[in-house]
């Protein structure tokens, strides 16, 4: 299966997930893709690589995470059976609203690069939540939430 | 024969994507614009709700049997995500999906803001319908591109 984790911004928020979905977080500072305004511009989906369980993740950035989820589940209706299907992750972590506001900024000419490291800024302050929450979707994914020991 | 489905998408999937797919199917006539009253009479045109967006439209068939639909993603920059989308899950011999954003102009933006934006649109058809015919014939080459088959492209 792949996966595609969507959220306002791309090459902020969905990217720290998708990193903590395959354990690469620490390479996030060193990512050619962070904070990369060219790619978020292009809103294409972005590889992020295979996980240990299989599943191929991207991530890309869209105002409407919730309008993706509707496009592909309308895509895969009509497309009858797919074989390698999609799963569309739609991310939104409390306290990372200004991210939008500030990536839109980025796009700026001369100013953009100070929103970007602003943005950059804002994203590593949430590091924490946006990996955990990576990781917990693998948990979902791959059925780890489920392995509570019983009492 | 091996039949795709076309989708034409713009932002609100209700002027030009309409308006190209239904030239697509043979509805409007791809040889002269037809007189503004019969698109606007058209059953899709200027008539999405906000809960349309993301929603594929059946419009109709053309002469080979392709179905052509119409989608409104509500964002000007959709042609990496769609394409991205049907690359993922291998459908990309299944569908064609054509973006009629390059053919929206001032009048059509500004007139759809207002009559889909803002619900106005006694205020909104007037200048959609300014852009609507400005708009026609780079429709009907946009939808003359699209309509092309894979085999017709290979033979070229």
């Amino acid at each position: 299966m792949n996966l595609l984790f969507v959220a306002r911004t791309g090459v902020f928020e969905a990217l720290t997930v998708g990193l903590g979905y395959l354990d690469q977080e620490e390479q996030l500072e060193s990512s050619s893709t962070f904070g990369n305004m060219d790619w978020e511009k292009k809103a294409e989906l972005i590889y992020l690589g295979r996980a240990s369980d299989g599943n191929e993740v991207y991530c890309v950035g869209n105002k409407y995470p919730d309008i993706v989820v509707r496009i592909n589940e309308e895509i895969k209706s009509l497309a009858g059976q797919v074989d390698n299907p999609l799963k569309v992750l739609p991310i939104s972590i409390p306290g990372t609203e200004s991210l939008y506001t500030l990536s839109r900024l980025a796009m700026l000419p001369l100013v953009g690069s100070y929103f970007a490291r602003q943005a950059k800024s804002v994203t590593l302050q949430h590091k924490d939540e946006l990996v955990s929450s990576g990781k917990n979707f693998r948990d979902r994914v791959t059925g780890k939430a489920a392995a509570k020991p019983l009492k | 024969m091996i039949t795709i489905k076309v989708i034409y998408f713009d932002y609100g999937g209700s002027h030009s994507s309409v308006v190209a797919a239904h030239i697509h199917t043979g509805k409007l006539d791809s040889s002269k614009t037809p007189p503004i009253g019969e698109i606007i009479n058209l059953p899709d045109f200027d008539k999405t709700t906000q809960e349309d967006f993301g929603k594929i439209r059946k419009v109709g068939t053309d002469a080979d049997g392709n179905e052509i639909h119409v989608l409104g993603t509500k964002n000007g920059n959709s042609g990496g995500l769609v394409s991205g989308l049907v690359d993922t899950q291998n459908l990309t011999d299944k569908f064609r999906f054509v973006d009629t954003m390059p053919y929206v102009n001032t009048w059509l933006r500004i007139g759809g803001w207002l009559s889909r934006g803002l619900s106005l649109p006694a205020l909104g058809r007037p200048l959609i319908r300014i852009g609507i015919l400005q708009a026609y014939p780079k429709l009907v080459s946009l939808v003359r591109e699209a309509g092309k088959t894979r085999l017709m492209e290979v033979l070229q």
